[in-house]
């Protein structure tokens, strides 16, 4: 699935401008909440992979959002963009588990840089969390089975065509069953 | 720096009272200097934010401008305290520059304390902290333009602040709207309900009810004639924010229903939208008080607006004069389309009519109120103005033009008589034409409708959605196309959810189509067969040629979107770029010039300068009360044609010869004979030839620009004990101020350099800047450096490392003097570095690798 973006700020201008730049600058997609308070009603039917937040907000702040986002337990990594004045804030978030602060007023290339990092780091971490449930999988006979699937579908990914990942791969049409 | 500043100070007792009286200016100069650099390092910082590559918010043009103004104001009550009375019309120039500024970016000003009601005679633009830009600029038209402005009073913001305060209301208004859900219309029309019934349930207080009497009465409205109208002024309307058709205007009313009425565009302030408008933008609700205009009523007999600019294509050279029959409400709220006539800027000549059907007009009753009248069906297809009043009325336009300097929306009226009036002039914002990235055939979609009038520029897709009333305005979905017969209140508090709209009737003068362009939502009006656009259709708007096309097409999206969508044009930008103009550019140059006076300060930059520049003279020469002057100002003699004053502040200088010079070996202050040391064993440079035309150019374009000559010829200045050292270097086009104190005590230790400005063009500056700090860094020195302002300092060093430092950079100095001139590319910086690296013996293992 692709990778999305929820960037909240309290401050339309700046929206426009993150909503402007991440779109020019990346495909992910990109929705913009100037009301806090919208944000849990948004994640109840949505999932994205990074929020991109302000620090100081009326109804809910960027430190509120990270508990929410932790107290739930979901998988969104949380950037928070801070006035230079309210460092000690970030750095307090940093132990809260906030992927990363940024300070604002910052370079175009600064944010689209985080957003890079947070997205890889989502992909890993997704990746990490399949792997781990292979090797935790009982009887041996079973973690082989999953271990096929997961290795038939990475090349369906990889491979637009089915006889080019057939030829590539020396599987079988046995093998090829698997489907998620 | 402090602890020697402090010490410094503290000393109560002095060796003379001349000395008592340099150490007590010594306090404000120093603090002049230290303003001086916070100053222009947050211009340099602003500047550098400016140039498209920086994400920055509201907050940040607010701290920056407020730090400035802190500095700079400063610097002008230490330059009073310094040089006496002579510099106070420093304040003046400042209070001008500083309206300049709040009228872009308005807030974070008290409201100020004025008379409850001004005459429009009485009026100018200056006035528009008071009375709010709409009613200064019917003032301004009256008292200094001499046009025809209708009789008419302002209530002031002071008024409004009586009236709030009498009623206790701040509190409960702040409460309500900081509860507020923005994203809910419904929300926010309960929350506007609400403290607009607190507003009209609360009473006028007596003197302001007298004093708004008082002046309606001056107006001598005729019993059986038409009355006056209430007018809207908010105070901070019509400035970077324009809140077009925001607030409320009343038209004809008398005597009785005066008060009233006053409460009720008060009231006005907060309606839905304008609520909206207010949370959307960052501004602060009491910051904006509600002043209102009280004008006679015009009985027009046909009514318009003037753009004196084409404002959705800036390549356009056409005023366009937008002209209904009667009274111009059912213009601006998009009731009627209205003929447009385009008037070509250079010749007044009528390039094109489009001339509409006008089924009705709204007119003014004799007994006060208004009514719609059907327009007789003769009358309704013709132009609604002769070549002649076109003519007068785009010649009136262009003058009003050309005294602010920027295009303007004009509301006119003119009467049964011929009588032309101006009701309103305020900025306009001006759309650049979007220039499609590539070329498509467009013959391969299908119009669903051609024939729209573009409105605000763009093009935007999704599914239509059709409303008819500001109940439905909840249910619309984000990413829609917004279909509506017309404007109407409330249109605004779901422009961000919108990826184009489309009305049936209105036209680029409306107040909707003044908000489209400031949000950016593409659009148009009058389109071809609208019925078809039913709730859930895809469409495609092509707004800037005014046609739709069926279904999303991303390929035709991705081909006329812009080209360069870059964030230069979004609101934030367009404010520090319309700020920058009143604080960056230096205007006064040389202090020799006759021009070179507290009057001349255009910008905040021009004031440090001017302050920077006077408090040197201050302390050197100024200092009149201090009789033997002479025996502590000396001036120091050396080989190199550089003027340098010496001031001590610590004891008597050396002994002098006999034309009160001293000579570098009898300084008697180690940072100084350190400093001085570098610069002779360099000796004094000739200009290095700049390495390519353009670097010449720009120098000679410096030149010319800020005088030119007698450029070298001014004094150095430099304020020595015999630790420390203040020095002001002449250096070509600007000052370096270069501090210094060396102690055998390495926490005391110190050397700062800073400097702004140069003679060459501002990347080549910014070049220099590189090459010095690069260089520095080796010696230990710390770089905060902002674009063209240096900004570098070593601390707690021992006494060895710390002279070994300054001698170089006395040597640097000297070798990097205009050398800006010939950095025309990193490549060549990078050489410079490594070259200089080399001649100052510092390890080479950085300019390598750069290399």
């Amino acid at each position: 699935m692709k990778q999305s973006i929820l960037a909240i700020d309290d401050e339309l201008h700046m929206l426009k401008l993150l909503e402007r730049i991440i779109s020019e600058k990346t495909d992910y997609p990109i929705t913009t909440i100037n009301n806090s308070l919208e944000v849990p009603d948004f994640l109840k039917e949505n999932k994205v992979d990074l929020i991109i937040t302000d620090l100081k907000m009326p109804g809910m702040d960027g430190l509120d959002i990270l508990k929410y986002i932790k107290e739930n337990d979901r998988s969104e990594e949380v950037v928070i963009m801070t006035a230079f004045g309210s460092l000690d804030t970030a750095l307090d978030a940093l132990s809260q588990g906030v992927f990363d602060y940024i300070t604002k007023p910052f370079k175009k290339e600064q944010i689209i840089m985080t957003v890079d990092r947070a997205m890889r780091w989502q992909k890993v971490k997704v990746e990490s969390e399949r792997m781990s449930a292979i090797f935790d999988t009982e009887p041996y006979s079973a973690a082989i089975e999953a271990f096929k699937k997961e290795y038939v579908n990475r090349l369906k990914v990889r491979y637009s065509s089915e006889s080019e990942m057939i030829s590539k791969s020396g599987l079988t049409g046995e093998d090829l069953k698997y489907e998620d | 720096m402090k602890w020697f500043r402090s010490l410094f100070e503290s000393r109560k007792r002095s060796s003379s009272d001349s000395l008592s009286i340099i150490k007590s200016k010594f306090g404000n100069f120093i603090s002049i200097l230290d303003s001086n650099n916070k100053a222009l390092k947050i211009m340099s910082d602003m500047e550098e934010k400016s140039q498209g590559d920086y994400l920055f918010d509201i907050n940040y043009i607010r701290t920056s401008l407020a730090d400035i103004r802190a500095a700079v104001q400063k610097m002008i009550d230490n330059m009073i305290a310094l040089g006496g009375d002579n510099y106070l019309p420093l304040r003046e120039r400042y209070r001008k520059i500083d309206t300049q500024l709040s009228l872009i970016l308005p807030g974070g000003r008290n409201i100020p304390e004025d008379e409850f009601t001004i005459p429009f005679s009485r009026l100018n633009y200056e006035k528009a902290f008071s009375v709010g830009s709409k009613t200064a600029n019917l003032g301004e038209l009256t008292s200094r333009l001499k046009m025809p402005v209708p009789d008419g009073f302002a209530i002031t913001g002071w008024a409004y602040k009586h009236f709030i305060d009498h009623n206790k209301l701040q509190d409960k208004i702040s409460n309500e709207i900081n509860a507020l859900n923005i994203k809910s219309y419904s929300d926010l029309q309960k929350v506007s309900d609400r403290i607009q019934d607190l507003i009209m349930g609360c009473e006028v207080p007596g003197d302001l009810q007298d004093s708004i009497v008082r002046s309606y009465e001056e107006l001598h409205v005729s019993n059986d004639g038409i009355g006056c109208c209430l007018r809207s002024s908010a105070l901070g309307e019509d400035t970077q924010f324009s809140f077009a058709g925001q607030y409320k205007t009343i038209l004809n009313i008398k005597d009785e229903s005066l008060i009233p009425s006053y409460k009720e565009v008060v009231a006005g302030k907060f309606n839905a939208q304008a609520i909206y408008y207010l949370l959307s933008h960052s501004l602060s609700e009491s910051e904006l008080a509600m002043g209102v205009g009280c004008m006679k009523m015009v009985n027009s007999a046909k009514s318009g607006v003037i753009y004196t600019r084409n404002p959705v294509n800036s390549e356009d050279n056409s005023l366009l004069i937008n002209s209904i029959l009667g009274l111009g409400r059912f213009l601006v709220d998009g009731i009627v389309t209205p003929d447009i006539f385009h008037v070509d800027r250079d010749n007044l000549t009528i390039k094109h009519k489009d001339i509409s059907h006008k089924p009705a007009k709204l007119i003014a009753l004799p007994g006060g109120g208004t009514a719609e009248k059907a327009v007789p069906s003769q009358e309704q297809e013709k132009p609604s103005l002769t070549d002649n009043e076109v003519a007068k009325l785009a010649e009136i336009a262009l003058k009003i033009e050309e005294h602010y300097g920027h295009p303007q929306d004009i509301e006119w009226a003119i009467d049964d008589s011929g009588e032309i009036y101006l009701l309103q002039s305020r900025p306009l914002h001006v759309a650049k034409k979007p220039k499609p990235k590539k070329e498509i055939d467009l013959s391969a979609y299908e119009a669903v409708s051609e024939g729209g009038v573009p409105i605000s520029p763009g093009i935007g897709a999704g599914p239509a959605f059709n409303i008819t009333s500001p109940d439905d305005l909840d249910s619309v979905p984000d990413g829609s196309v917004l279909v509506t017969p017309h404007s109407f209140p409330g249109i605004v508090a779901v422009m961000d959810r919108l990826n184009a709209l489309v009305t049936r009737v209105g036209g680029i003068a409306s107040h909707m189509a003044t908000i489209a362009r400031e949000f950016r939502v593409p659009t148009i009006c009058a389109p071809a067969n609208m019925c078809s656009l039913h709730n859930g259709k895809e469409i495609t708007v092509d707004a800037s040629s005014g046609i739709i096309y069926d279904g999303i097409q991303p390929e035709l999206i991705e081909a006329l979107a812009p080209e360069d969508d870059s964030v230069q044009d979004t609101d934030i930008y367009e404010m520090i770029n319309k700020l920058l103009p009143h604080i960056t550019p230096l205007n006064l140059v040389h202090p020799r010039e006759s021009e070179f006076l507290a009057e001349k300060c255009e910008t905040l930059h021009d004031i440090t300068r001017f302050c920077h520049q006077r408090s040197m003279e201050e302390m050197f020469y100024g200092a009149t009360e201090v009789k033997d002057r002479d025996s502590l100002c000396v001036e120091l003699k050396t080989d190199i044609p550089l003027k340098v004053n010496l001031l001590y502040i610590d004891r008597e200088p050396p002994r002098t010869d006999r034309k009160g010079c001293i000579t570098v070996e009898n300084i008697e202050s180690v940072p100084l004979t350190t400093f001085w040391s570098g610069i002779a064993h360099e000796g004094w440079p000739v200009p290095p030839g700049p390495s390519d035309a353009r670097g010449f150019a720009g120098v000679l374009a410096t030149s010319m620009t800020r005088g030119g000559e007698g450029e070298f010829a001014e004094n150095s200045f430099a304020l020595i004990s015999k630790e420390y050292m203040i020095l002001s270097l002449r250096m070509g086009y600007h000052f370096t101020t270069i501090e210094a104190m060396i102690t055998p005590i390495a926490n005391n230790n110190y050397i700062r350099m800073q400097f702004k400005e140069g003679g060459a063009a501002i990347d080549r500056r910014v070049r220099r800047i590189r090459l010095i700090t690069e260089i520095l860094t080796k010696f230990g020195f710390e770089n905060n450096s902002r674009q063209d302002f240096l900004d570098t300092s070593l601390t707690h060093q021992d006494e060895s490392t710390t002279r070994k430092a300054l001698y170089s950079l006395g040597r640097l100095t000297v070798l990097t003097k205009q050398l800006d001139m010939a950095l025309s590319s990193d490549a060549i910086t990078t050489w410079y570095i490594k070259d200089l690296s080399q001649k100052l013996g510092i390890a080479e293992q950085k300019a390598d690798d750069d290399g």
